[in-house]
């Protein structure tokens, strides 16, 4: 039997490398549909690991990249116009909701506070979709549960969850994993030896030590993963380099001179 | 300058207009220095100093005549040096023009330190104060590291920019990797550097480990091995550095080999990471240079590395035995006094507070018939005026409270993030509300035409300083009621920082006055981000007004804290009773011209100023400084206040 969600779900093992116990967490709230807040700096791996938990808890994954241009409908859903008239889209969270799968709204603060204030009747008790256009409230599926993401970091007065949203959810903090792990993350996912990975997460780990001191984020796991990529393609190590984090890290001519000279101490 | 003709004075008071402060220092030290030593040499200097400061600058020319003096103390072949006869002069003259400044390196040094070690650190010069005395080396504590100014391209073999990075990384496996302070007790000097040589050696491989690119750059700064037959302290030193960190150095000497197989050993059996085991090493190396004989000179040794440090990181010294004789002085290591950090001033006394001394910032200034900036001109010297609670003060702020309240609503900007739905104009279509009046057609309802979005409004954050003239002449009696120009400034800026900060805007009350361009005080009554309450009032209540009115520099500071504000609107209101002036500007108009040029570059920066000029008769310098429409004039002093207001309200909904 077919269901609209069995697009959503994955087909493969995603790779990831847990950092403590959070697996064991997430599936203990998961026993309870528990909201989940996932908290950490960008590139370190919390959409990788939603993925993980969706394809070992056996769920599809509706995933949403959320943007202050959002609104609710995008959200919910909406009616269109066609030749017969009016029809009424289920949009992605109301999906989820409806036919049961975890819903992951990424970098959730990127969208409007009016816009996020839709899923607070789906992660309290009541666990319902109000549907107001269309005067249906649905009961959450059994099955159903939201996860969001954001970057503490780029936080500011105007970029925030309001605080009744930010309490309906449980959260996970996420960082960079330790060296070892960091480095088999990255052998991994470029495809390159052990020793090349720990030198980019030597390189990555200096760069977190100038983070609030000339930088605002240190180079990210995924940043790492670029620059073994092309360095596996023939790339020399400091184009490599220069081009997956000096130059996407800033544009101060001081600092960039920093980085560069991180990179020579790693690669010579 | 004693023993110099006056022609030659004037040659060289010809070059010092067109330096600035430190350059011109630094020049005449050169030239005192080496006319101490031998004037002809200086009296060479000067008949080539045309040359020489056109190509190397005064910085420049301050390592090349170190390098002179270092390398041969033979007088001819010194005069040779400095009368440009000798090759190698001219090399080392066009090797230092190249070097560039030390001051271009400093913040890309910190954080490489920091990227190493993964600890903050900072950066900053270390001068060498004379001539003749020995190269200074880095200084490093647990938080900073102290760049010597003596470095020469003949250091850095030709690569200044390598040397530096050695310099940041060895002080990174320091902080990494050594024990800090450990006492120094009665161990003896010579057992002191070998053990701080072994240290340095270990932290160098532990870099290398983790950061292989290192090497390089320790090995290329490095100084030439000793000749053979260099039976001296400093020439084993030497030779064992070099071993312990080039695997190919090969030097035949039993003392080296001994110390390259104990290190090895020790490695292999305890790693690297166990410092007492090398520190034990250390010790029987130096038991066999003292059995050996080897002299050991303490005033006069120098760490051979440039890029190594003075050690002084290493050992605590405490207080010196007086019993034992033996007085350690290794060389000058400066003991830094742990000053508080700028704008950070915790556990404060709830009843006094001293003034406290920020920091000095050197600034240019424009001069109008050259024509450009003067780099470095002038000193601002940035103060954290004090308080005292129930102190008497002249200014009496009961009566700041009874002119009625005025509230500004939050400033607001267009904004994308704010969608405002079903409205009757707009520029892109509401889907929803076209839908819902669609199927209201379909039904022959008659629909409102409600069918676009467009966008909102924001609160746009906003940051106001407000620059306060604290010249002498602002104590004038304003009225008559017994009050100053100063108290009616004072009482201007609370209401309108009361009232600013209502609206949601960060505010500042600074002020200024100036003694010379040496001496321009910059007082920080109230910063961004504190609250405005008994502390504030009580900071800004007890200022007094003295010297006089340098604007420009004031200006240039101004901006550059306002600059730092992560605001939409960055808005400066300079309060002030006259024209700009000061006691060493004695050309009319030089310092409106300056405040003028200081006023158009904080513009560029994005940052709106308005003066507010208590002086009818000052319009022409204020109309000059701030340009038409952005000044007001305030003949009767008493209306300052709410004048003051009128001209931010202004400002804000522009």
């Amino acid at each position: 039997m077919t269901s609209p969600l069995d697009a959503y779900r994955l087909a493969e093992e995603p790779y990831y490398q847990p950092s403590r116990n959070e697996v064991a967490l997430y599936r203990h709230a998961y026993q309870h549909r528990m909201p989940l807040m996932l908290k950490g700096p960008t590139g370190c791996g919390k959409t990788r690991f939603v993925e993980y938990m969706a394809w070992s808890l056996g769920q599809p994954l509706v995933t949403l990249a959320c943007n202050e241009d959002m609104s609710a409908s995008d959200l919910v859903g909406r009616y269109l116009l066609d030749a017969d008239g009016t029809v009424w889209h289920d949009g992605p969270l109301t999906l989820a909701v409806r036919h049961g799968g975890i819903c992951y709204l990424d970098e959730v603060v990127e969208a409007r506070q009016d816009t996020t204030v839709v899923i607070h009747p789906v992660t309290d008790a009541r666990r319902i979709l109000p549907l107001d256009k269309k005067g249906e409230v649905i009961e959450a599926h059994p099955d159903f549960q939201l996860v969001v993401s954001y970057n503490p970091g780029y936080q500011s007065s105007a970029k925030d969850l309001k605080p009744s949203t930010r309490q309906r959810f449980a959260a996970l903090e996420f960082d960079y994993p330790d060296a070892a792990a960091e480095a088999r993350i990255v052998a991994h996912e470029a495809g390159v030896d052990i020793a090349l990975a720990e030198r980019l997460v030597a390189l990555a780990r200096a760069t977190r030590a100038l983070k609030h001191r000339g930088l605002d984020e240190g180079a990210s796991t995924r940043m790492l993963i670029y620059a073994a990529i092309l360095i596996r393609d023939g790339v020399s190590a400091q184009d490599s380099c220069e081009m997956t984090v000096i130059r996407s890290l800033t544009d101060d001519p001081e600092m960039s001179q920093a980085l560069l000279r991180l990179t020579q101490a790693q690669f010579g | 300058m004693a023993g110099i003709d006056r022609a030659l004075i004037d040659a060289v008071s010809r070059h010092a207009a067109e330096l600035d402060e430190k350059g011109r220092q630094r020049m005449m030290a050169v030239l005192q220095g080496l006319n101490d030593d031998d004037p002809v040499c200086a009296r060479q200097v000067i008949g080539h100093l045309d040359r020489l400061l056109g190509r190397l600058g005064a910085e420049g020319l301050w390592r090349w005549t170190l390098i002179g003096l270092r390398r041969d103390a033979d007088p001819d072949r010194r005069r040779a040096w400095f009368d440009l006869r000798d090759p190698q002069a001219i090399a080392a003259l066009h090797a230092e023009a190249g070097a560039g400044a030390l001051s271009q390196a400093l913040d890309w040094m910190a954080a490489l330190a920091t990227g190493l070690s993964l600890r903050p650190v900072q950066t900053q010069p270390r001068s060498q104060p004379r001539l003749e005395a020995p190269p200074l080396r880095a200084v490093l504590t647990p938080g900073r590291l102290l760049v010597p100014d003596d470095l020469t391209m003949q250091d850095a073999r030709g690569d200044m920019a390598r040397l530096y990075c050695a310099m940041a990384a060895h002080a990174a496996g320091h902080l990494w990797h050594s024990p800090a302070a450990q006492p120094v007790g009665r161990l003896k000097p010579m057992s002191l550097v070998v053990m701080s040589a072994l240290e340095d050696a270990r932290v160098d491989r532990l870099m290398i480990a983790a950061a292989p690119g290192v090497r390089r750059w320790l090995l290329h700064s490095l100084p030439a091995s000793p000749p053979a037959g260099d039976l001296s302290f400093a020439g084993f030193m030497a030779r064992l550095d070099r071993a312990l960190l080039d695997p190919q150095y090969r030097c035949g000497d039993y003392w080296v080999d001994k110390a390259c197989r104990m290190f090895e050993m020790t490695e292999r059996d305890r790693g690297l990471h166990d410092a007492a085991a090398f520190r034990a090493v250390a010790s029987i190396l130096a038991n066999d240079l003292g059995q050996m004989r080897v002299r050991f000179d303490p005033l006069r040794y120098v760490v051979a590395a440039p890029y190594r440090d003075d050690h002084s990181f290493l050992w605590d010294y405490g207080d010196p035995d007086p019993d034992t004789g033996d007085v350690l002085q290794i060389h000058q290591a400066v003991r830094l006094q742990r000053q508080p950090r700028s704008a950070d001033n915790p556990g404060s006394d709830a009843q006094a507070q001293p003034e406290l001394e920020l920091g000095r910032w050197h600034y240019p200034e424009w001069d109008r018939h050259l024509e450009r900036l003067r780099p470095d001109w002038c000193t601002v010297i940035g103060r954290r005026a004090g308080w005292q609670a129930g102190a008497a003060t002249g200014t009496d702020p009961a009566r700041w409270q009874q002119m009625p309240a005025r509230h500004w609503p939050a400033s607001r900007k267009l904004s994308r993030r704010i969608r405002l739905r079903r409205q009757l104009e707009g520029e892109t279509l509401d889907l929803n509300a076209t839908v819902d009046v669609w199927v209201e057609r379909l039904l022959q309802m008659q629909p409102e035409g409600r069918i676009f979005q467009r966008a909102g409004h924001e609160a746009r954050p906003g940051a106001l300083l407000i620059l306060l003239d604290l010249s002498a002449s602002t104590e004038d009696p304003a009225g008559d009621d017994g009050r100053t120009l100063l108290d009616l400034q004072k009482e201007a800026a609370w209401r309108l920082a009361g009232q600013a900060l209502a609206a949601g805007d960060r505010v500042a009350i600074h002020g200024f006055s100036s003694n010379t361009r040496h001496e321009v005080h910059y007082w920080h009554l109230l910063d961004f981000g504190v609250p405005l309450d008994a502390q504030a009032m009580s900071r800004l209540c007890d200022v007094r007004g003295r010297f006089s009115t340098r604007m420009g520099a004031a200006l240039r500071h101004a901006s550059f804290l306002l600059s730092a504000e992560p605001a939409d609107l960055r808005t400066m209101l300079v309060i002030s009773d006259g024209a700009p002036s000061d006691v060493d500007a004695t050309r009319p108009g030089d310092l409106v011209e300056d405040a003028r040029a200081a006023m158009l570059q904080a513009r560029r920066e994005g940052i709106t100023i308005h003066g507010i000029v208590v002086d009818p008769g000052a319009g022409d310098s204020a109309r000059r400084i701030f340009g038409g429409g952005r000044y007001g004039l305030v003949p009767d002093a008493l209306t300052l206040p709410a004048q003051t207001r009128q001209a931010y309200g202004r400002l804000r909904n522009q």
